[in-house]
């Protein structure tokens, strides 16, 4: 009975050593294989959920839901006729843009990706699952943007799920300019706020991202727009991030930092871009 | 069937877990229905599968997220080695030693967590205010969750005829 409880102490002991020292492509394997066995199930949760959410809303609404569609056929309407008028110029200045290899240098080739899933399963780091990975062309270290601007960048890639590290993890850094003044900083990720309006639908508010280390002299204003510099090689330049809330005196008195507020709307996303690469890089 | 059912609520709580949005005000704390379900095997089954419950939990919990593989399951096991030691002093069946286990696994799971990646190189940068917060949210939601598995999990083997005393 004592050898017995021995050996079992010693298979648990070398059991524990191979798995935290796994090297790293088993350790991913493995990731890989659990999380692409729970996508489908996220996915299919996710999309029912919403499906739910959506319809529960209509019903409650029905009288609101009617005067919104009538209203949106009418402007539907405008909108089409207006884009009839707007069609020859938006191909002149498509060909314009050609003649001046302009889209070449700007435009971003992205891969548009569902969320599956928000934060990891402890709730640890602030992330997203995507619905996409390695066979749509994502990897690791890839920008994921919205209209807007900035949402985070790729961490862990599989077949076909993708996660996502989100500008608002406090271990998130990224080399930004500002718009106006020019200089350059490092912003952080602020974490969450326990204050601001939290919901049903939004637990938690990001909270402000913060740049250090700021010389004092500059002049940076707020409501200043805060763009990726494209230094640090994975965020191209002029990306929107956010904009200047306030501007304060490191307690050095040598430096100041700025506290910035996102523009992407991180509590709420139900789809993103993952960009792949630069229009045109590969021709 | 014991491991079946095991299998079944393994996945189903990493799926119920993994998609309940976390509390800002709970330092972003989610259910933990994964140590719940290790605990429950580690006060009811024998320590060969409460072990093997307790690791597949973990590993699970740390392929949702970014923690080194084997991480969670080494907190997970060191508790439910703990309850099994000292299982036979505690009124196993109560309510209220489910709910205390809970809380009690949740915030251990939490503080072992930050300190395994404080040694590692992962650094998770963040204040010691929010790491106790998160712990106590932990524990508030382990209070909660782990009699709600316990029933389920109860429940689920009584109705394919495993009763939890021949399950010891």
């Amino acid at each position: 009975m004592r050898d017995k409880n021995f050996l079992f102490w010693v298979i648990l002991a070398t059991f524990f050593l191979v798995l935290l020292n796994l090297p790293p492509a088993v350790s991913s394997s493995l990731r890989e294989f659990f999380r692409e066995s729970m996508a489908t199930y996220q996915g299919g949760v996710t999309r029912l959920m919403s499906g739910v959410q959506k319809t529960s809303s209509a019903v409650g609404n029905i009288t609101e839901v009617i005067q919104e569609r009538d209203r949106l056929d009418r402007e539907a309407a405008v909108l089409r006729a207006r884009l009839r008028t707007l069609e020859p110029l938006a191909r002149e200045n498509q060909e314009l843009r050609t003649q001046l290899d302009y889209q070449k240098r700007v435009s971003l080739k992205t891969v548009a990706c569902e969320v599956i899933a928000r934060d990891d399963g402890y709730g640890w780091w602030q992330t997203l699952r995507l619905d996409k990975g390695r066979k749509h062309g994502l990897s690791g270290n890839m920008p994921v943007i919205t209209p807007d601007g900035v949402v985070g960048r790729t961490t862990e890639v599989s077949d076909q799920t993708c996660d996502v590290l989100l500008i608002s993890d406090r271990s998130f850094k990224v080399s930004v300019r500002f718009d106006q003044e020019g200089s350059f900083g490092i912003l952080h990720g602020g974490g969450v706020s326990l204050s601001g309006v939290h919901s049903t639908g939004v637990l938690c508010v990001p909270g402000l991202f913060r740049v250090d280390y700021l010389r004092k002299d500059l002049a940076i204003q707020s409501g200043e727009r805060v763009m990726t510099s494209g230094l640090g090689g994975i965020f191209p330049p002029g990306l929107m991030v956010g904009r200047v809330v306030r501007m304060t005196l490191d307690e050095t008195g040598l430096y100041q930092h700025g506290e910035v507020e996102p523009v992407a709307d991180l509590g709420r996303l139900r789809s993103v871009l993952v960009v792949t690469g630069k229009q045109g890089a590969d021709q | 069937m014991t491991a079946a059912i095991m299998v079944f609520l393994l996945l189903v709580g990493a799926l119920i877990q993994g998609l309940i949005p976390a509390a800002a005000w709970l330092g972003l704390s989610k259910p933990p229905i994964l140590p719940a379900v290790a605990l429950y095997y580690a006060l009811v089954h024998p320590r060969g599968m409460a072990v093997t419950a307790a690791i597949l939990a973990g590993m699970i919990q740390d392929t949702m997220s970014l923690f080194p593989v084997g991480t969670s399951a080494l907190c997970l096991v060191v508790f439910a080695l703990f309850v099994v030691k000292t299982r036979e002093t505690m009124f196993r069946d109560s309510v209220l030693t489910m709910a205390v286990l809970g809380a009690a696994m949740a915030a251990f799971t939490t503080l072992g967590l930050y300190g395994m990646l404080s040694l590692n190189t992962l650094s998770v940068d963040m204040p010691l205010w929010w790491v106790a917060l998160k712990a106590g949210g932990n524990a508030l939601l382990g209070l909660v969750v782990a009699p709600l598995v316990w029933w389920v999990a109860d429940t689920l083997e009584r109705h394919v005829g495993l009763t939890t005393a021949e399950a010891r």
